[in-house]
């Protein structure tokens, strides 16, 4: 075969037959993409490609009838290292040798950047220089003014409630593990709360859906009591791990809310179907309830049966609105301006596709701004 | 107390019986509703329907016994239709429970096709992995390497044996299979975007409840999903659609399940409005009276 | 201070940047890494359970201690142990004792739950839709058109399938839309603010 190959390279181009392989770009390495292109009068053949690794192994990867004069294929589960050749034979139906050719030599590479993924990491890049300004702007003293969050400005005056009536907080932090965004923000909000209610010598019961996400809430309680002076006041048997079945959680929590008369209920993170479960049982009660959350669909059934929600992103920077650190509201303000700079890009998209002679340039770039 | 300020308090304990006796009464008399497809359904019913026979199509059931009702009936409309189309069918699970709920689809449907006269091939027509612990790293797992991931089925038989098993032995990664549905209560779809359509260019379906449904409807136009079976609704219509398929084919009628039980919710859904209206007039009734106090 | 202050701080400061440099990488040595960082990430979930388990138990055994609520804390108790040692003397194929109170106890109690939720949605709306302004009225009008044309009404009624379609469609996927994109940056800063260490209420205090 190596022999063929060479003769076939010395002979030159086939006039009725050609083939190019090509390194798949930006990819994790191991796949080649063959472009065929044949004569017509080859049409009704038939067609072998052997792929021929540098060792010498060879596969055929494709045998069948030619149907069309262009025949793209894409070779996979190859060496990232070892060059390959594809040698294509085209014989008649009855076996007989019409015309042969061998492609190029290409080496299946993987590679280190995904090209396609530049604007999205320009992006991020150009969002977090602004997000890192406007922190610096605050730590020199700038004031930035925020719209207040009518959810947050509730929060003191629940847990003073609470306090009055001499029931516990009941605090959930959601169904998500602790990797998820919504789980911190909501472990930032409990790490304020706990200090208020250390302050007011209220309790506060946490039921936790998630083994680490308990034992990560069970230090910030911890924490935020002793932050606050008051370590003698921690009960390790109110920050407790319930279940990890979504609707024995649901059940738990609505127990407790039922038999300890819970009179404020936090309901903070990322919740499924059984967020109206919780949310109408703590209403039945006649406790207030304040939500959080960036489950979209979920959002409803909080704005219906809870007192305040807070909705999507104003669960992030509820716990920044809280602890008052300038570094932290000035985010919130990265964020407008990020917003603005995306509804910006949106409206030259949307006006450059109903203008003929720009919407082909916008589908071009479409796969460098989702990309892949 | 007047009689509207007494009905706007009226106690849950009658809404919720009101409520109770409108969804059990069309289960017990047996109501069959004659649904018609909507749109998103339709989008998944004609990618199936238009899959040629012998390409593959992987299940992923992640819901538990809470969501049966909507997604089980689902599940078994979706692999009749496939398997009438002669499409082959892998199924797996990402969580514990649901693994017998899948394997429970799998059974079920296999049997109805031997009642049927048509009896499948275990291993060459349907394969069941059963569940594999990982979740994300599962789904990445396939793209890579799917025998690796999957070495041997639910079983305990290997899925590279080309003898028993040749549907999994040819399946090499996202590359050999046509179509994932994923059916699930939460939020296994996103995750499933995320690795198997963004990473390997997979093309996903999702069969979801209702009540997370809305989270998947903007991933339609955008392309990352081919279609979206919403609820028991969705459920009905395809259940509705594949027996007759199936009756025109294989002579053979399916139990029905979602078709019975989606009057129940659409006499539920009237019951809301109902109540809904009832709220409002004695709303607007006692502000009329308190005008007339004033 | 070191051990729960700084050391945490470094190991999220540099997983951040690694995690986030992985998804523009797709060279397999990558994918590898990526591989066994979940890995990690599931046996350190391993170890927790541990830990949570021991924390509900001892809620259970300080409530019966207190006199409060014994029946339902021993419910409980024996239903944990009791469950754990039939898989493990009888393990959980399909015809064993484990399997058979999950399909007739587990499986109604969780559809039980599921099932509430008609009746919550029920008397939610009931209570809550009220035309009390012209915002309100137009939500309820919306809420009853959607209810409507996504029932099998709507397969009669085409026109109200359509519009249903159209509302879910146009201006509710435009909102949720609006509100992904908050939410998405919103996780992008907070990411930020934990990698960089200046949030950092989450490790406590």
């Amino acid at each position: 075969m190596v022999k063929l190959v060479l003769l076939l390279l010395l002979t030159g181009a086939n006039s009725k037959l050609s083939v190019k392989a090509r390194d798949v770009p930006d990819d994790g390495g191991g796949r080649t993409q063959i472009i065929v292109k044949l004569d017509n009068s080859l049409i009704g053949d038939i067609m072998r490609i052997t792929r021929i690794e540098d060792n010498g192994v060879k596969k055929d990867i494709y045998v069948g009838e030619v149907k069309d004069t262009v025949i793209r294929l894409g070779d996979r589960e190859l060496s990232d290292t070892m060059p390959v050749r594809y040698y294509v034979l085209v014989n008649t139906k009855t076996g007989k040798f019409v015309t042969q050719t061998v492609s190029n030599s290409v080496i299946p590479k993987a590679s280190l950047f995904n090209k396609k993924k530049l604007f999205l990491l320009l992006l991020a890049i150009f969002y977090i220089a602004i997000l890192l300004s406007y922190m610096s702007k605050a730590q020199k003293g700038q004031e930035l003014y925020l719209r207040p969050i009518a959810g947050l400005a509730e929060v003191d005056n629940a847990i003073g409630r609470a306090t009055e009536m001499g029931r516990p907080i009941l605090y959930s932090t959601g169904l998500l593990g602790v990797t998820d965004v919504s789980t911190i923000a909501a472990l930032n909000i409990l790490a304020y709360i706990t200090k208020k209610v250390a302050a007011y010598e209220t309790r506060i019961i946490v039921p936790v859906y998630d083994p680490i996400v308990y034992t990560v809430a069970r230090e910030v309680v911890k924490d935020a009591y002793t932050a606050a002076g008051r370590p003698d006041l921690f009960k390790s048997e109110d920050v407790f791990f319930l279940t990890q079945r979504q609707f024995a959680y649901a059940a738990g929590v609505s127990g407790i809310m039922v038999r300890e008369k819970t009179a404020t209920n936090f309901f903070m993170g990322y919740f499924f179907a059984e967020s109206l479960i919780l949310a109408e049982t703590g209403a039945a009660t006649g406790a207030i309830q304040i939500a959080g959350t960036d489950a979209i669909s979920q959002l409803p059934f909080f704005v219906t049966a809870c007192d305040y929600t807070l909705m999507g992103e104003e669960l992030y920077a509820a716990g920044a609105y809280l602890a008052k650190d300038p570094r932290l509201t000035a985010t919130i303000k990265g964020q407008d301006v990020m917003k603005a700079v995306l509804v910006g890009f949106l409206l030259l998209l949307t006006i450059a596709a109903f203008v003929p002679s720009l919407s082909a340039k916008v589908d071009a770039i479409k796969p460098y701004v989702v990309g892949k | 107390m007047s009689f509207w300020e007494k009905l706007s308090k009226l106690p849950r304990f009658w809404i919720y019986l009101g409520l109770l006796i409108v969804m059990i009464l069309p289960i017990v008399l047996k109501i069959k509703a004659h649904p018609k497809m909507g749109l998103e359904t339709r989008l998944v019913y004609d990618y199936i329907d238009h899959m040629k026979p012998g390409s593959v199509l992987l299940m992923n059931f992640t819901y538990g016994p809470s969501s049966m009702p909507e997604l089980h009936p689902m599940a078994k409309a979706v692999m009749r239709h496939a398997l009438l189309r002669g499409v082959k069918v892998i199924g797996m699970s990402l969580n514990i429970e649901g693994t017998g709920l899948g394997l429970d689809v799998f059974n079920s449907v296999a049997k109805e096709f031997q009642e049927a006269g048509h009896p499948l091939q275990y291993g060459k027509d349907y394969v069941y992995l059963g569940y594999k612990t990982g979740y994300a790293m599962v789904i990445r797992g396939i793209g890579g390497d799917f025998h690796e991931t999957f070495p041997v089925d639910y079983f305990g038989h290997s899925t590279s044996d080309e003898e028993t098993m040749p549907l999994t032995a040819r399946i090499h990664n996202y590359d050999d299979i046509d179509l994932v549905i994923d059916f699930s209560a939460s939020g296994s779809g996103a995750t499933w975007i995320t690795y198997a359509y963004q990473q390997f260019n997979q093309k996903i379906a999702i069969g979801i409840t209702a009540v997370m449904g809305a989270d998947y409807q903007q991933y339609i136009r955008t392309g990352q999903l081919v279609g979206l079976l919403n609820g028991m609704k969705a459920a009905a219509d395809y259940e509705a659609a594949v027996a007759k398929l199936m009756e025109k084919e294989l002579h053979y009628t399916p139990p029905p399940y979602a078709t019975v039980g989606i009057t129940a919710v659409t006499w539920a859904q009237l019951y809301l409005i109902l109540m809904v209206i009832v709220g409002n007039l004695a709303f607007f009734m006692i502000r009329k009276q308190q005008r007339r106090r004033r | 201070m070191f051990f729960s202050r700084t050391l945490p701080m470094i190991l999220v400061f540099v997983m951040g940047v690694i995690g986030a440099s992985l998804y523009f990488i797709p060279h397999p040595s990558a994918q590898a890494l990526e591989n066994t960082l979940s890995q990690w990430s599931i046996a350190i979930g391993s170890f927790a359970i541990f830990l949570a388990i021991t924390s509900l138990i001892r809620r259970y055994i300080t409530n019966i201690k207190r006199g409060k609520e014994v029946v339902y804390n021993l419910v409980a108790l024996i239903s944990l142990f009791g469950m754990a040692l039939l898989g493990l003397i009888n393990g959980t194929g399909p015809d064993s004792v484990f399997q058979k109170i999950f399909i007739n106890v587990q499986v109604p109690l969780d559809a039980t739950m599921f099932s509430l939720l008609g009746f919550y949605v029920t008397s939610a709306a009931y209570r809550a839709f009220r035309a009390r302004n012209v915002e309100a009225t137009l939500l309820l009008l919306t809420a009853i058109l959607v209810i409507l044309g996504i029932s099998t009404i709507g397969d009669s009624q085409t026109w109200l399938r359509d519009l249903q379609e159209w509302i879910m469609n146009v201006p509710n996927l435009a909102q949720k839309r609006g509100i992904t994109i908050g939410v998405g940056l919103g996780m992008i800063a907070t990411s930020v603010k934990i990698i960089l260490g200046i949030e950092r209420n989450w490790m406590g205090g």
